[in-house]
């Protein structure tokens, strides 16, 4: 039974393997699409923010301050944080409105404490950005009065710190010592362990989905699966073939689609000054093994639904029409788990799809128990096998040649 | 090969029992084309469906060589080349990949696979397109292709629901000679079809069928006799018009 299994995968791997447009949407795509876009993106915010930095800018200022020393202070701090040019006159709203670059500042005093309004134009980038650094420099000013304050009672600032707070990593992080290491690691294993479930889960059944129609309810349309269904071949052979070839397929596209997420996400961090956030996990030679059990669980659970709708379907539109909401109803526990932690209670491991999203979480956080993982090994093993002689029922009676064409 | 009193009803979409077939009997000999003539939905596909256990009669048997087709249908299966008009190859693998795969399933070594692929190119003069895939084919090429695949694993039995359906006029003479050349290799061929002249080329035995029943069944001269009449075609009408098979066309 395998080897005729084996020998309908081969020949469908075969088949789509010599579509070009299946070779570039499904490998070439995916590698070169995540960093051609993250990498555009990291450019361009890059470039974005360069332009912001260096954008020369126009004050608008009204002061009722009436010691010159303390406006100038003001003016020195905003010469300090960026490139502004002063126009002491006044507020003259319509340039702020409209010109990106200039914003305004009303100054005065209320008794000791400086009394400041940034005007600007909130929907122009370069205006929020100058009254951004407005305000940083107005904080700036507030820090250098409270030191000089403090310095003119005797008491020195530094001296004011009376809590001190240091960091301590545990868990597969911390296994260097290395503090500031672990915590980069822990939060690239905190990203790796929203996305990676989240996308596997997605890609893994969306990449099944044409694919195992057009296996299925395609083969039916065009007449080429009573073909197969006339030869010396067990209809679970058959049934078992197709799900080995969704299988891989769905397996090979979804890691493909991570690698190059993973590289498109390290060049626009690169991009961003960010590019010291460690590309790497600790999770032991054993994490990835389960990891790689886990993952082909779902590929085998996505491809057997598919598989098996699509066999009961009577054309492509039907199969579409029946899968599409239960798409959606993967998505959603895609979505509503995306945040969440691993290790959660014994019942989320019973259920199809959220025990594999929980199971991906616990190997990624070093929150693995064994009890947890096998029960999602058993629900998920056992759903494919039904799978698998549900489909090999429908291929076996008559319901398999059943065709409406539309 | 004995076709006993087979019946076949389907419901449809309405809820509506549609009897296909009803109570069918036939027999077809080694070296002999049976042929089953009727009009579209006459019950003809459901009929050699059911020979070549795509589907279940509700009541009646097939016996192919002494095997019931519904109790032994992998033997069954193994002696049976079968090839309907809703039979399409499609896909990106050449027609010899496609014959090797179909051999390897009929579990053929690769020398016997290599041996049927080298006879049917030739008996078929696929030669110029046996290592292009079918969507470079022509109709005529893929019907030619289809056929070779039905018949890799060299089976006794030949069943062809329409196998000129669709083809121009020289495709078709390359499908009715090789059915006369596996009739003198002594196959047992049945055959169905709504063009009278194939029936009237091919056949030896004529079976027509209307309405889901097997209204005449014998020789061609001897069904000619029969009704007095000088061509198949006016026993067709005569039944199609009897039966309001005209009236509702």
């Amino acid at each position: 039974m395998l080897k005729d299994a084996l020998i309908i995968m081969g020949k469908e791997l075969k088949n789509i393997f010599r579509d070009k447009r299946t070779i570039f949407s499904t490998i070439i795509l995916p590698v070169v699409l995540f960093p051609v876009m993250f990498g555009i993106i990291g450019l361009i915010t890059k470039a974005n923010e360069e332009a912001k930095a260096k954008a020369e800018y126009t004050v608008y200022i009204e002061s009722t301050l009436s010691q010159p020393d303390e406006l100038t202070k003001v003016i020195d701090e905003i010469h300090k944080v960026g490139n502004f040019g002063i126009v002491n006159d006044g507020i003259n709203e319509k340039a702020i409105e409209s010109n990106s670059t200039a914003v305004g500042l009303k100054i005065g005093k209320n008794g000791d404490i400086f009394v400041a309004t940034v005007i600007y134009n909130s929907v122009k980038e370069k205006s929020t950005y100058a009254a951004q650094k407005i305000r940083e420099a107005l904080m700036n000013l507030n820090s250098e009065l409270v030191s000089a304050e403090l310095l003119s009672r005797g008491i020195n600032p530094e001296e004011l710190n009376f809590v001190q707070v240091n960091d301590m990593v545990v868990g597969v992080s911390a296994e260097n010592g290395n503090v500031e290491e672990a915590k980069a690691k822990g939060q690239f294993t905190q990203i790796l362990a929203v996305l990676v479930p989240y996308f596997l889960l997605i890609y893994i059944f969306a990449g099944s989905m044409g694919l195992g129609i057009d296996t299925t309810a395609g083969e039916k349309e065009r007449g080429s699966l009573s073909i197969l269904l006339v030869n010396q071949v067990s209809r679970t052979s058959i049934a078992l073939g197709k799900m080995l070839y969704l299988m891989l397929m769905s397996v090979l596209t979804s890691v493909l689609n991570l690698v190059g997420l993973v590289i498109g996400l390290y060049l626009e961090m690169s991009f961003l000054g960010e590019a010291n956030m460690p590309f790497s996990i600790e999770i032991g030679a054993a994490g990835y093994v389960l990891l790689f059990i886990t993952v082909i669980l779902l590929a085998l659970l996505s491809s057997g639904i598919i598989t098996l709708i699509g066999s009961l379907a009577r054309s492509v539109k039907e199969a579409t029409g029946y899968i599409t909401p239960i798409y959606m109803i993967v998505l959603l526990f895609g979505i509503s788990t995306m945040q969440s932690e691993g290790s959660k209670a014994f019942y989320y491991y019973a259920a199809p799809f959220i025990n594999i999203i929980f199971g991906m979480k616990d190997i990624f956080m070093g929150t693995f128990s064994v009890a947890n993982f096998l029960t999602m090994f058993i629900v998920n093993s056992a759903l494919v096998v039904l799978f698998v002689y549900l489909t090999a029922k429908i291929f076996n009676s008559e319901k398999v040649l059943e065709v409406t064409t539309e | 090969m004995q076709v006993n009193n087979i019946s076949k009803s389907f419901v449809n979409r309405k809820k509506k029992k549609i009897e296909a077939v009803k109570n069918v009997s036939f027999e077809c000999r080694s070296g002999e084309i049976y042929g089953l003539l009727g009009p579209n939905g006459a019950g003809k596909t459901t009929t050699l469906r059911i020979i070549a256990t795509l589907l279940k009669p509700d009541s009646g048997a097939v016996i192919v060589n002494g095997l019931d087709n519904q109790k032994e249908p992998d033997k069954v299966r193994a002696m049976i080349g079968f090839l309907t008009s809703d039979m399409k190859v499609s896909g990106n693998l050449t027609g010899r990949e496609f014959l090797r795969f179909f051999g390897q399933l009929n579990h053929l070594s690769e020398e016997k696979i290599e041996e049927r692929t080298r006879m049917l190119v030739e008996m078929l003069d696929m030669a110029d397109f046996i290592d292009r895939s079918p969507n470079k084919l022509s109709s005529g090429m893929k019907q030619k292709l289809s056929i070779a695949i039905s018949l890799i694993h060299d089976p006794d039995v030949i069943i062809f629901d329409e196998p000129t359906n669709g083809l121009d006029i020289f495709a078709s003479k390359v499908v009715t000679d090789f059915l006369k050349e596996m009739k003198r290799q002594q196959k047992t061929i049945i055959i169905s079809t709504h063009i009278m002249s194939v029936a009237e080329k091919l056949c030896d035995q004529l079976g027509l069928i209307f309405n889901g029943q097997l209204v005449e069944n014998d020789t061609i001269e001897n069904i000619l006799k029969k009704h007095e009449a000088a061509e198949i075609e006016n026993v067709f009408f005569a039944y199609a018009n009897s039966m309001g098979v005209i009236q509702n066309a």
